[in-house]
């Protein structure tokens, strides 16, 4: 697993970064400011990308298309999107944060929507949320997406997941 | 005869040329020095900003039958300006010959037109929600409510300095300046107390205070006016802070009395 602390997008967006959870809470305990950057934060990120097809258990999976988007692997994602992503349980996830990564949001809430199980619920939302926050033509009228980041918030006990959702809406209100 | 003229001329160009670079040098220092209260309060007054806030109380999974309805919030209005308030509290300005030196110490005090929302209304409708979320009771209309409840915001205000310092130098044709503005942090205070009411009498009664101060915000700021706007944004971010932390507090208040017997009803 790795432990980059470097923040520097998702794919070619550059507005957020990913992370691991471990990285999250190293990165808290040392008072690293993350208040203004807008994180998605993961349960692990595996730089071992390259084995991604031969692998079969899906947190794996996602760990490692997680390092290639934080990496901006494009071909593999590419390869990956192609080939692979289709028939996994976790394939509406994978495909909500690949068109989330391109910046196409609309495409990105379309497949978030059908991702189930709760593993993944405060992630999805927080996802949705945050497209419908980017999809917003005045970003001053922020006011009535907040009930999609109270989803969020209250779909989690972690304190950590509620201090990102808590970051998020400062973000929000300074930009 | 015709050399001393010249010379004259000269002269009279060469102080002409020197007035033009005073004239210059005196009015690039007015504009870089100490930015202006008007500046500020103008800038500060330039847009309203939300106290919408997320809830992260727990969730009450426990709801008895009462049900209770907010009726009247009650505001005096004159315990908050209308508008946002920069008083100069002190300041100087030194201009040597070469050096010019300022410091402007001032003091923001917010106002009415810092909030996006009309408080009453705000403090009723977070009221009712937080009632909906953490409390072991339910809200209810006001004609068939078992019990109404009364707020009155006593107390809502938040201040903070605003301190703007530099220098500017200049030796002849070459000049040199820094300046930085400090925002904050500012503190914010509410009070707000409330009675229950049952059949119209008084049974309950108490008051929250939440005092917090403003957070400093890691951003670089490329001109005053943005870190002006974000002071405010502040200042308004650590009142709606405060309207969550006392609205918790009385549900959770009200949590505690309803979990009590009915008897002490009585005791007012």
């Amino acid at each position: 697993m790795t432990s980059s602390s470097a923040i520097a997008g998702i794919g070619v967006n550059n507005e957020f970064g990913i992370i691991s959870q471990n990285d999250f809470s190293i990165w808290v305990s040392k008072g690293k400011d993350v208040v203004l950057t807008r994180l998605l934060v993961v349960p692990s990120i595996d730089k071992n990308y390259k084995d991604i097809f031969e692998v079969e258990d899906e947190s794996a999976i996602f760990a490692k298309f997680c390092f290639m988007l934080k990496k901006n692997k494009a071909a593999w994602i590419e390869k990956f999107m192609n080939n692979s992503s289709e028939g996994l349980r976790i394939s509406p996830l994978i495909k909500g944060l690949y068109y989330f990564s391109q910046n196409q949001y609309v495409q990105a809430i379309m497949h978030l929507e059908k991702v189930s199980g709760e593993e993944y619920q405060f992630l999805k939302l927080l996802l949705l949320s945050d497209c419908h926050y980017e999809l917003l033509q005045n970003k001053k009228n922020y006011k009535s997406i907040l009930a999609a980041y109270q989803l969020a918030m209250d779909c989690t006990d972690d304190e950590q997941s509620k201090l990102i959702v808590h970051n998020r809406i400062k973000f929000i209100k300074y930009h | 005869m015709f050399t001393i003229v010249l010379n004259s001329l000269n002269i009279i160009k060469a102080m002409k040329s020197l007035q033009k670079l005073l004239v210059f040098v005196v009015g690039v220092a007015g504009l870089i020095s100490c930015t202006s209260t008007k500046t500020i309060q103008k800038n500060i007054n330039a847009s309203s900003y939300s106290l919408a806030y997320l809830m992260d109380s727990k969730i009450s999974d426990v709801k008895t039958d009462i049900q209770l309805a907010v009726d009247t919030v009650y505001f005096n209005t004159s315990s908050l300006a209308d508008t946002t308030v920069v008083n100069k509290e002190k300041g100087w300005f030194l201009p040597l010959v070469f050096v010019y030196v300022w410091n402007s110490q001032n003091n923001c005090v917010q106002g009415k037109s810092m909030i996006e929302e009309d408080i009453p209304s705000f403090a009723k409708k977070s009221m009712i929600d937080e009632i909906n979320r953490s409390g072991n009771f339910n809200s209810g209309p006001l004609h068939s409510a078992d019990y109404t409840i009364e707020l009155s915001i006593d107390q809502i205000e938040a201040k903070g300095p605003y301190v703007s310092n530099g220098f500017f130098y200049f030796a002849l044709y070459a000049y040199g300046y820094s300046y930085s503005d400090r925002a904050g942090p500012a503190i914010s205070n509410l009070t707000v107390s409330y009675k229950l009411k049952k059949d119209g009498q008084v049974v309950h009664r108490n008051s929250f205070q939440s005092e917090k101060m403003t957070e400093q915000i890691n951003k670089r700021y490329n001109n005053p006016a943005m870190l002006q706007q974000d002071y405010a944004i502040s200042m308004v971010e650590a009142t709606s802070y405060n309207f969550k932390n006392v609205i918790e507090s009385i549900v959770r208040d009200l949590n505690t009395y309803f979990s009590k017997p009915l008897t002490q009803d009585m005791r007012f």
